[in-house]
């Protein structure tokens, strides 16, 4: 199996340019196979398809699994992987309204991001804080 | 109707209305999907990431209720308020369409 790496870090605004990059490599012979670590994308050749692929943030989602995936997969979409909170699917680019890009409203983009930024922040937050404890205990100990 | 909920879904998108719409009688998202696609003719085809994000912010906001989940699919119906929101947003489509059709 011939396999093939690739490092490109997107923000998490940028779903429809990773979308987009993840199509055109499979249109050129590279389906992917998993995306890990930082921002590190593994791919498999294969034969060059048309194939949409479309990321999915639903915290709801996360709490009901099954009729999450199950509704995915009744419209076709083959579920590949999560990835720092976010779900990657694909399905052969067929159908047209889905092969213009209509993936999601405005409206559903928002919201996706929406609450991807909030968990990301809500995760930083912590962090933030225990790092500034750390460095208060660490200036405080330089000063003795 | 509170103002959160007219600032949200007065106007509504396109999504919006067909999913309360086709809440009128119970269904699953998958069954709206089918049903939308029937109803345009094939011209609108809702993605699953939109159907799901919109049902569960619908129920969240009580536009719709959760009835029951069967082999995996949750089936809502619409409620009273999602009526209500339905019932308005009909008319100022309807006023919409009437200032246009007497000015054309």
């Amino acid at each position: 199996m011939e396999t093939r790496h690739e490092f490109k870090p997107f923000t998490h605004f940028d779903v429809e340019k990773e979308e987009a990059w993840l199509r055109s490599m499979h249109q050129s012979g590279w389906s992917l196979l998993n995306v890990s670590g930082f921002c590190f994308y593994r791919f498999e050749k294969c034969a060059p398809e048309d194939f949409l692929y479309q990321l999915d943030y639903s915290r709801d989602g996360r709490k009901h699994r099954d009729v999450y995936l199950q509704m995915f997969k009744d419209c076709g979409w083959e579920h590949l992987q999560d990835y720092l909170g976010y779900s990657y699917f694909r399905k052969p680019a067929s159908d047209v309204a889905e092969a213009e890009g209509l993936l999601r409203d405005e409206e559903t983009k928002r919201w996706m991001i929406n609450q991807a930024f909030e968990d990301r922040v809500s995760l930083l937050g912590p962090l933030l804080f225990i790092i500034g404890v750390a460095l208060c205990f660490v200036a405080a100990g330089s000063m003795f | 109707m509170d103002d959160h909920i007219k600032k949200v879904y007065v106007p509504m998108t396109e999504t919006a209305f067909y999913i309360l719409f086709c809440l009128k009688e119970p269904n699953h998202g998958y069954g709206i999907v089918q049903t939308v696609e029937q109803l345009t003719e094939g011209a609108m085809k809702i993605s699953p990431g939109t159907m799901y994000g919109s049902l569960s912010k619908m129920e969240k906001d009580g536009l719709i209720q959760f009835l029951e989940e069967k082999d995996k699919r949750k089936i809502y119906q619409i409620t009273n308020l999602g009526m209500e929101v339905l019932q308005t947003e009909l008319k100022r489509i309807e006023r919409l369409y009437r200032i246009a059709q007497e000015g054309m």
